[in-house]
Protein backbone atom coordinates (compact mmCIF):
# COMPACT_ATOMS: atom_id res chain seq x y z
CA UNK A 1 0.00 0.00 0.00
CA UNK A 2 1.24 3.46 -0.81
CA UNK A 3 2.45 5.39 2.23
CA UNK A 4 0.23 8.32 1.30
CA UNK A 5 -2.93 6.22 1.63
CA UNK A 6 -1.71 4.58 4.82
CA UNK A 7 -1.32 8.05 6.26
CA UNK A 8 -4.76 9.05 5.02
CA UNK A 9 -6.26 5.97 6.71
CA UNK A 10 -4.78 6.98 10.06
CA UNK A 11 -5.74 10.62 9.60
CA UNK A 12 -9.28 9.53 8.71
CA UNK A 13 -9.46 7.63 12.01
CA UNK A 14 -8.31 10.77 13.81
CA UNK A 15 -10.86 12.90 11.96
CA UNK A 16 -8.34 15.30 10.47
CA UNK A 17 -8.62 14.58 6.73
CA UNK A 18 -9.73 17.44 4.51
CA UNK A 19 -12.82 16.82 2.27
CA UNK A 20 -10.45 16.23 -0.66
CA UNK A 21 -8.36 13.74 1.29
CA UNK A 22 -11.51 12.01 2.54
CA UNK A 23 -12.77 11.63 -1.03
CA UNK A 24 -9.39 10.40 -2.29
CA UNK A 25 -9.21 7.80 0.45
CA UNK A 26 -12.80 6.66 -0.24
CA UNK A 27 -11.95 6.05 -3.88
CA UNK A 28 -8.75 4.21 -2.98
CA UNK A 29 -10.50 1.94 -0.45
CA UNK A 30 -13.16 1.17 -3.04
CA UNK A 31 -10.51 -0.04 -5.44
CA UNK A 32 -8.25 -1.84 -2.93
CA UNK A 33 -9.95 -4.47 -0.74
CA UNK A 34 -6.79 -5.10 1.34
CA UNK A 35 -6.65 -1.38 2.18
CA UNK A 36 -10.35 -1.47 3.06
CA UNK A 37 -9.71 -4.41 5.39
CA UNK A 38 -6.87 -2.58 7.12
CA UNK A 39 -9.02 0.51 7.49
CA UNK A 40 -11.89 -1.53 8.99
CA UNK A 41 -9.56 -3.28 11.44
CA UNK A 42 -7.96 -0.05 12.58
CA UNK A 43 -11.36 1.63 12.87
CA UNK A 44 -12.55 -1.27 15.06
CA UNK A 45 -9.44 -0.90 17.21
CA UNK A 46 -9.99 2.82 17.50
CA UNK A 47 -13.61 2.27 18.60
CA UNK A 48 -12.51 -0.31 21.17
CA UNK A 49 -9.95 2.04 22.66
CA UNK A 50 -12.51 4.82 22.87
CA UNK A 51 -14.90 2.39 24.58
CA UNK A 52 -12.52 1.72 27.49
CA UNK A 53 -14.03 3.61 30.43
CA UNK A 54 -12.08 6.00 32.66
CA UNK A 55 -11.41 4.52 36.08
CA UNK A 56 -12.21 6.50 39.20
CA UNK A 57 -9.14 7.76 41.04
CA UNK A 58 -8.76 6.36 44.58
CA UNK A 59 -11.02 8.11 47.06
CA UNK A 60 -8.19 9.27 49.31
CA UNK A 61 -5.96 10.63 46.54
CA UNK A 62 -6.76 14.29 47.20
CA UNK A 63 -6.12 13.77 50.89
CA UNK A 64 -2.80 12.05 50.14
CA UNK A 65 -1.69 14.91 47.91
CA UNK A 66 -2.82 17.66 50.28
CA UNK A 67 -1.17 15.95 53.25
CA UNK A 68 2.03 15.45 51.27
CA UNK A 69 2.27 19.09 50.19
CA UNK A 70 1.64 20.24 53.75
CA UNK A 71 4.84 18.45 54.80
CA UNK A 72 8.33 19.68 54.11
CA UNK A 73 9.23 18.52 50.62
CA UNK A 74 11.83 15.79 50.41
CA UNK A 75 13.61 14.22 47.50
CA UNK A 76 12.05 10.90 46.40
CA UNK A 77 15.00 9.04 47.86
CA UNK A 78 14.62 10.83 51.17
CA UNK A 79 10.88 10.27 51.13
CA UNK A 80 11.40 6.52 50.76
CA UNK A 81 13.76 6.55 53.67
CA UNK A 82 11.05 7.04 56.30
CA UNK A 83 12.73 5.28 59.21
CA UNK A 84 15.49 7.79 59.97
CA UNK A 85 13.02 10.67 59.96
CA UNK A 86 10.57 8.84 62.24
CA UNK A 87 13.36 7.98 64.67
CA UNK A 88 14.64 11.53 64.51
CA UNK A 89 11.15 12.88 65.28
CA UNK A 90 10.78 10.40 68.12
CA UNK A 91 14.08 11.41 69.69
CA UNK A 92 13.24 15.08 69.32
CA UNK A 93 9.85 14.73 70.90
CA UNK A 94 11.07 12.69 73.85
CA UNK A 95 13.20 15.72 74.70
CA UNK A 96 10.20 17.93 74.39
CA UNK A 97 8.25 15.66 76.71
CA UNK A 98 10.94 16.11 79.31
CA UNK A 99 10.90 19.84 78.84
CA UNK A 100 7.13 19.92 79.11
CA UNK A 101 7.17 18.06 82.43
CA UNK A 102 10.01 20.02 83.95
CA UNK A 103 8.53 23.35 82.93
CA UNK A 104 5.41 22.48 84.89
CA UNK A 105 3.00 23.04 82.08
CA UNK A 106 0.36 21.09 83.97
CA UNK A 107 0.30 18.52 81.27
CA UNK A 108 2.09 15.25 81.23
CA UNK A 109 1.99 12.36 78.95
CA UNK A 110 2.90 8.86 79.88
CA UNK A 111 3.86 6.60 77.12
CA UNK A 112 2.67 3.17 78.12
CA UNK A 113 3.59 1.29 75.06
CA UNK A 114 5.55 2.65 72.19
CA UNK A 115 6.96 0.33 69.67
CA UNK A 116 8.09 0.66 66.14
CA UNK A 117 6.16 -1.59 63.82
CA UNK A 118 8.72 -3.25 61.62
CA UNK A 119 6.41 -5.80 60.10
CA UNK A 120 5.19 -3.77 57.18
CA UNK A 121 6.46 -1.17 54.79
CA UNK A 122 4.62 1.74 56.29
CA UNK A 123 5.90 0.90 59.77
CA UNK A 124 4.22 3.61 61.75
CA UNK A 125 4.83 4.32 65.36
CA UNK A 126 2.18 2.41 67.27
CA UNK A 127 1.17 2.67 70.85
CA UNK A 128 -1.18 3.78 73.56
CA UNK A 129 -0.67 7.03 75.38
CA UNK A 130 -2.27 8.41 78.49
CA UNK A 131 -2.76 12.07 79.25
CA UNK A 132 -2.51 13.34 82.85
CA UNK A 133 -3.63 16.65 84.19
CA UNK A 134 -5.76 19.39 82.75
CA UNK A 135 -4.98 21.78 79.99
CA UNK A 136 -6.53 25.22 80.19
CA UNK A 137 -6.49 28.42 78.21
CA UNK A 138 -7.83 26.91 75.00
CA UNK A 139 -9.96 28.88 72.57
CA UNK A 140 -12.32 27.07 70.21
CA UNK A 141 -11.30 27.54 66.59
CA UNK A 142 -13.51 25.15 64.65
CA UNK A 143 -16.25 22.58 65.10
CA UNK A 144 -17.84 20.21 62.63
CA UNK A 145 -20.78 17.88 63.07
CA UNK A 146 -20.41 14.47 61.45
CA UNK A 147 -23.73 13.15 60.19
CA UNK A 148 -22.97 10.40 57.74
CA UNK A 149 -25.66 7.81 58.27
CA UNK A 150 -23.33 5.04 59.40
CA UNK A 151 -21.10 7.47 61.34
CA UNK A 152 -22.30 10.16 63.70
CA UNK A 153 -20.34 12.51 65.92
CA UNK A 154 -18.48 15.76 65.98
CA UNK A 155 -15.01 17.19 65.94
CA UNK A 156 -13.81 20.25 67.86
CA UNK A 157 -10.55 22.10 67.48
CA UNK A 158 -9.19 24.49 70.10
CA UNK A 159 -5.85 26.19 70.50
CA UNK A 160 -3.78 27.66 73.30
CA UNK A 161 -0.55 29.60 72.83
CA UNK A 162 1.48 26.38 72.66
CA UNK A 163 -0.94 23.57 71.98
CA UNK A 164 -3.65 22.47 69.64
CA UNK A 165 -6.42 20.24 70.95
CA UNK A 166 -8.55 18.09 68.66
CA UNK A 167 -11.50 16.33 70.16
CA UNK A 168 -13.29 13.72 68.10
CA UNK A 169 -16.49 12.09 69.27
CA UNK A 170 -17.54 9.18 67.10
CA UNK A 171 -20.22 6.58 66.99
CA UNK A 172 -20.08 4.31 63.96
CA UNK A 173 -22.13 1.33 62.87
CA UNK A 174 -18.87 -0.53 62.20
CA UNK A 175 -15.19 0.12 62.62
CA UNK A 176 -13.87 3.08 60.66
CA UNK A 177 -10.59 4.90 60.39
CA UNK A 178 -10.06 8.60 60.81
CA UNK A 179 -6.99 10.59 59.87
CA UNK A 180 -5.80 14.02 60.77
CA UNK A 181 -3.24 15.57 58.49
CA UNK A 182 -1.24 18.50 59.78
CA UNK A 183 1.70 20.63 58.82
CA UNK A 184 4.59 18.78 60.47
CA UNK A 185 6.85 21.80 60.09
CA UNK A 186 4.59 23.66 62.51
CA UNK A 187 2.99 20.99 64.71
CA UNK A 188 4.02 17.79 66.41
CA UNK A 189 1.96 15.12 68.06
CA UNK A 190 2.15 15.19 71.86
CA UNK A 191 -0.44 12.81 73.21
CA UNK A 192 -3.84 11.27 73.08
CA UNK A 193 -6.56 10.32 75.51
CA UNK A 194 -9.27 7.86 74.66
CA UNK A 195 -12.37 7.73 76.83
CA UNK A 196 -15.89 6.32 76.77
CA UNK A 197 -14.59 3.90 74.25
CA UNK A 198 -16.09 0.59 73.29
CA UNK A 199 -13.51 -0.14 70.66
CA UNK A 200 -9.90 -1.23 70.41
CA UNK A 201 -8.56 1.62 68.34
CA UNK A 202 -5.07 1.59 66.95
CA UNK A 203 -3.06 4.78 66.81
CA UNK A 204 -0.56 5.17 64.01
CA UNK A 205 1.72 8.12 63.57
CA UNK A 206 3.85 9.36 60.77
CA UNK A 207 5.22 12.79 60.06
CA UNK A 208 2.28 15.04 59.37
CA UNK A 209 -0.45 12.51 59.94
CA UNK A 210 -2.31 10.84 62.79
CA UNK A 211 -4.28 7.74 61.89
CA UNK A 212 -6.74 6.08 64.21
CA UNK A 213 -8.09 2.85 62.85
CA UNK A 214 -10.62 0.38 64.21
CA UNK A 215 -12.55 3.28 65.72
CA UNK A 216 -16.19 2.56 66.49
CA UNK A 217 -17.44 4.44 69.49
CA UNK A 218 -15.46 6.76 71.64
CA UNK A 219 -14.13 10.18 72.47
CA UNK A 220 -10.62 10.86 71.29
CA UNK A 221 -8.62 13.77 72.60
CA UNK A 222 -5.48 14.55 70.63
CA UNK A 223 -2.90 17.15 71.57
CA UNK A 224 -0.39 18.69 69.21
CA UNK A 225 2.20 21.25 70.03
CA UNK A 226 2.64 24.26 67.81
CA UNK A 227 6.12 25.16 66.70
CA UNK A 228 5.58 28.34 64.76
CA UNK A 229 3.30 31.32 64.72
CA UNK A 230 1.40 30.34 61.61
CA UNK A 231 -0.54 27.11 61.27
CA UNK A 232 -2.19 25.58 58.24
CA UNK A 233 -5.68 24.10 58.64
CA UNK A 234 -5.91 20.45 59.59
CA UNK A 235 -7.11 17.89 57.08
CA UNK A 236 -9.66 15.56 58.61
CA UNK A 237 -11.11 12.52 56.95
CA UNK A 238 -13.00 9.37 57.79
CA UNK A 239 -12.66 6.16 55.80
CA UNK A 240 -14.58 2.94 55.78
CA UNK A 241 -12.08 0.54 54.26
CA UNK A 242 -11.12 2.16 50.95
CA UNK A 243 -14.27 4.29 50.82
CA UNK A 244 -13.88 7.92 51.77
CA UNK A 245 -16.80 8.94 53.99
CA UNK A 246 -15.75 12.42 55.06
CA UNK A 247 -13.11 14.84 53.82
CA UNK A 248 -12.85 18.31 55.30
CA UNK A 249 -10.52 21.00 56.55
CA UNK A 250 -10.48 22.22 60.15
CA UNK A 251 -9.38 25.72 61.02
CA UNK A 252 -6.68 26.05 63.63
CA UNK A 253 -7.20 29.78 64.10
CA UNK A 254 -3.63 30.26 65.14
CA UNK A 255 -1.97 33.46 64.09
CA UNK A 256 0.10 34.78 66.91
CA UNK B 1 -13.82 24.81 36.23
CA UNK B 2 -13.32 27.71 33.83
CA UNK B 3 -9.92 28.75 32.56
CA UNK B 4 -10.12 31.95 34.62
CA UNK B 5 -10.97 30.06 37.82
CA UNK B 6 -8.08 27.71 37.13
CA UNK B 7 -5.67 30.60 36.69
CA UNK B 8 -6.94 32.16 39.91
CA UNK B 9 -6.28 28.94 41.85
CA UNK B 10 -2.82 28.67 40.33
CA UNK B 11 -2.04 32.27 41.33
CA UNK B 12 -3.24 31.63 44.89
CA UNK B 13 -1.05 28.53 45.12
CA UNK B 14 1.93 30.53 43.93
CA UNK B 15 1.22 33.07 46.65
CA UNK B 16 1.47 30.30 49.24
CA UNK B 17 -2.14 29.27 49.74
CA UNK B 18 -1.80 25.49 49.93
CA UNK B 19 -5.56 24.96 50.07
CA UNK B 20 -6.01 26.53 46.65
CA UNK B 21 -4.33 23.47 45.20
CA UNK B 22 -7.16 21.18 46.33
CA UNK B 23 -9.68 22.16 43.60
CA UNK B 24 -6.96 21.67 40.99
CA UNK B 25 -6.24 18.18 42.32
CA UNK B 26 -9.95 17.37 42.31
CA UNK B 27 -10.30 18.64 38.75
CA UNK B 28 -7.40 16.70 37.26
CA UNK B 29 -6.84 13.68 39.48
CA UNK B 30 -9.03 11.41 37.36
CA UNK B 31 -7.40 12.06 33.96
CA UNK B 32 -3.89 12.08 35.46
CA UNK B 33 -4.59 8.83 37.33
CA UNK B 34 -5.99 7.24 34.17
CA UNK B 35 -3.01 8.32 32.08
CA UNK B 36 -0.68 6.76 34.66
CA UNK B 37 -2.87 3.66 34.92
CA UNK B 38 -2.77 3.05 31.15
CA UNK B 39 0.98 3.62 31.15
CA UNK B 40 1.93 1.32 34.06
CA UNK B 41 -1.04 -1.04 34.21
CA UNK B 42 -1.29 -1.29 38.01
CA UNK B 43 -3.83 0.75 40.05
CA UNK B 44 -1.61 1.09 43.14
CA UNK B 45 1.41 2.18 41.11
CA UNK B 46 -0.81 4.59 39.16
CA UNK B 47 -2.09 6.11 42.42
CA UNK B 48 1.48 6.58 43.70
CA UNK B 49 2.52 8.16 40.40
CA UNK B 50 -0.51 10.48 40.45
CA UNK B 51 0.31 11.59 43.98
CA UNK B 52 3.90 12.21 42.97
CA UNK B 53 2.80 14.19 39.90
CA UNK B 54 0.62 16.54 41.94
CA UNK B 55 3.22 17.01 44.66
CA UNK B 56 5.83 17.86 42.02
CA UNK B 57 3.34 20.10 40.23
CA UNK B 58 2.77 22.03 43.44
CA UNK B 59 6.46 22.46 44.16
CA UNK B 60 7.22 23.46 40.55
CA UNK B 61 4.18 25.60 39.97
CA UNK B 62 6.40 28.66 39.57
CA UNK B 63 7.80 27.06 36.39
CA UNK B 64 4.36 26.49 34.82
CA UNK B 65 3.78 28.72 31.80
CA UNK B 66 0.20 29.96 31.94
CA UNK B 67 0.07 30.43 28.18
CA UNK B 68 -0.41 26.67 27.95
CA UNK B 69 -3.14 24.53 29.42
CA UNK B 70 -2.54 23.16 32.88
CA UNK B 71 -3.64 19.68 31.86
CA UNK B 72 -0.90 19.53 29.19
CA UNK B 73 1.66 20.29 31.87
CA UNK B 74 0.19 17.68 34.25
CA UNK B 75 -0.08 15.06 31.50
CA UNK B 76 3.54 15.64 30.59
CA UNK B 77 4.57 15.02 34.18
CA UNK B 78 2.30 11.97 34.39
CA UNK B 79 3.78 10.42 31.24
CA UNK B 80 7.38 11.22 32.25
CA UNK B 81 6.83 9.96 35.79
CA UNK B 82 5.27 6.76 34.42
CA UNK B 83 8.12 6.19 31.97
CA UNK B 84 10.68 6.74 34.74
CA UNK B 85 8.76 4.33 36.96
CA UNK B 86 8.75 1.70 34.20
CA UNK B 87 12.49 2.12 33.60
CA UNK B 88 13.15 1.68 37.30
CA UNK B 89 10.86 -1.34 37.45
CA UNK B 90 12.46 -2.86 34.38
CA UNK B 91 15.83 -2.84 36.12
CA UNK B 92 14.44 -5.32 38.60
CA UNK B 93 12.52 -7.49 36.16
CA UNK B 94 13.84 -10.94 35.47
CA UNK B 95 14.87 -11.85 31.97
CA UNK B 96 12.10 -14.44 31.86
CA UNK B 97 9.42 -11.84 32.54
CA UNK B 98 11.04 -9.49 30.06
CA UNK B 99 10.81 -11.80 27.08
CA UNK B 100 7.60 -13.61 27.93
CA UNK B 101 5.63 -14.18 24.75
CA UNK B 102 2.02 -13.08 24.65
CA UNK B 103 -0.49 -15.82 25.16
CA UNK B 104 -2.15 -16.64 21.86
CA UNK B 105 -5.85 -17.07 22.28
CA UNK B 106 -8.51 -18.43 19.95
CA UNK B 107 -10.69 -15.81 18.36
CA UNK B 108 -13.82 -15.52 20.42
CA UNK B 109 -16.41 -13.12 21.61
CA UNK B 110 -15.08 -11.30 24.64
CA UNK B 111 -17.15 -9.36 27.10
CA UNK B 112 -16.44 -5.72 27.90
CA UNK B 113 -14.47 -6.34 31.05
CA UNK B 114 -12.23 -8.93 29.49
CA UNK B 115 -11.80 -6.80 26.40
CA UNK B 116 -10.62 -3.89 28.52
CA UNK B 117 -8.17 -6.20 30.28
CA UNK B 118 -6.89 -7.52 26.96
CA UNK B 119 -6.45 -3.99 25.66
CA UNK B 120 -4.49 -3.01 28.76
CA UNK B 121 -2.30 -6.10 28.48
CA UNK B 122 -1.83 -5.36 24.78
CA UNK B 123 -0.80 -1.80 25.58
CA UNK B 124 1.73 -3.08 28.11
CA UNK B 125 3.48 -5.00 25.33
CA UNK B 126 4.23 -1.83 23.41
CA UNK B 127 7.21 0.39 24.07
CA UNK B 128 6.32 3.23 26.48
CA UNK B 129 6.77 5.83 23.72
CA UNK B 130 4.15 4.12 21.56
CA UNK B 131 1.91 3.51 24.56
CA UNK B 132 2.05 7.17 25.49
CA UNK B 133 0.76 8.41 22.12
CA UNK B 134 -2.08 5.89 22.12
CA UNK B 135 -3.04 6.79 25.68
CA UNK B 136 -3.09 10.52 24.98
CA UNK B 137 -4.79 10.27 21.59
CA UNK B 138 -7.35 7.54 22.19
CA UNK B 139 -8.05 7.59 25.93
CA UNK B 140 -7.75 11.32 26.47
CA UNK B 141 -8.74 12.51 23.00
CA UNK B 142 -5.91 15.00 22.64
CA UNK B 143 -5.15 16.57 19.25
CA UNK B 144 -1.83 15.96 17.46
CA UNK B 145 -0.75 19.42 18.60
CA UNK B 146 -1.62 18.73 22.24
CA UNK B 147 0.12 15.34 22.19
CA UNK B 148 3.11 17.04 20.63
CA UNK B 149 3.22 19.56 23.47
CA UNK B 150 2.77 16.95 26.18
CA UNK B 151 5.48 14.67 24.82
CA UNK B 152 7.68 17.53 23.67
CA UNK B 153 8.17 16.05 20.21
CA UNK B 154 7.24 17.46 16.77
CA UNK B 155 3.74 16.76 15.42
CA UNK B 156 5.31 14.77 12.63
CA UNK B 157 6.83 12.44 15.21
CA UNK B 158 3.48 12.16 17.00
CA UNK B 159 1.80 11.04 13.79
CA UNK B 160 4.53 8.60 12.93
CA UNK B 161 4.52 7.05 16.42
CA UNK B 162 0.74 6.95 16.54
CA UNK B 163 0.40 5.20 13.20
CA UNK B 164 3.03 2.62 14.13
CA UNK B 165 1.56 2.16 17.61
CA UNK B 166 -1.92 1.50 16.24
CA UNK B 167 -0.62 -1.08 13.83
CA UNK B 168 1.41 -2.78 16.58
CA UNK B 169 -1.49 -2.84 19.02
CA UNK B 170 -3.78 -4.21 16.33
CA UNK B 171 -1.29 -7.02 15.70
CA UNK B 172 -0.82 -7.74 19.42
CA UNK B 173 -4.57 -7.90 20.03
CA UNK B 174 -5.05 -9.99 16.93
CA UNK B 175 -2.61 -12.55 18.37
CA UNK B 176 -4.70 -12.54 21.53
CA UNK B 177 -7.78 -13.41 19.51
CA UNK B 178 -9.24 -9.92 19.31
CA UNK B 179 -9.91 -8.64 15.84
Amino acid sequence: MEDRYLQLIHQELDGVNSPEEHAALGAYLEAHPEARQLYDELAALSDRLKGVPMEEAPADLTYRVMTAIARPQKSPAAARSWLPSVLEDLRAWKWRYALSFSAGLAMGFIVLVVALDTTDNTAFLRGVMGLKGDVSGFVDTDAEAITLGSVQGNVHVASSPDFLRIEVQLEAAREVEFRIGYDSTALAFCGMRLSDSEDTSVLRLQAGEIQISRARKGRYLLILRGQTDRLQPLHFLILDGQALLYDGMLQTGRNR
Amino acid sequence: MTSEQEKAWVRECREGNTRAFEPLVNEYKKPVYNAALRMVGDPDDAADITQSVFVKAFTKLHTYDERYKLFSWLYRMAINESINFLKEKRRFQSLDEDVAAPEELPEAHVDGERLNKEIQEGLMQLKPDYRAVLVLKHFHDLSYEEVSRVLDVPEKTVKSRLFTARQLLKDVLSKRGIR
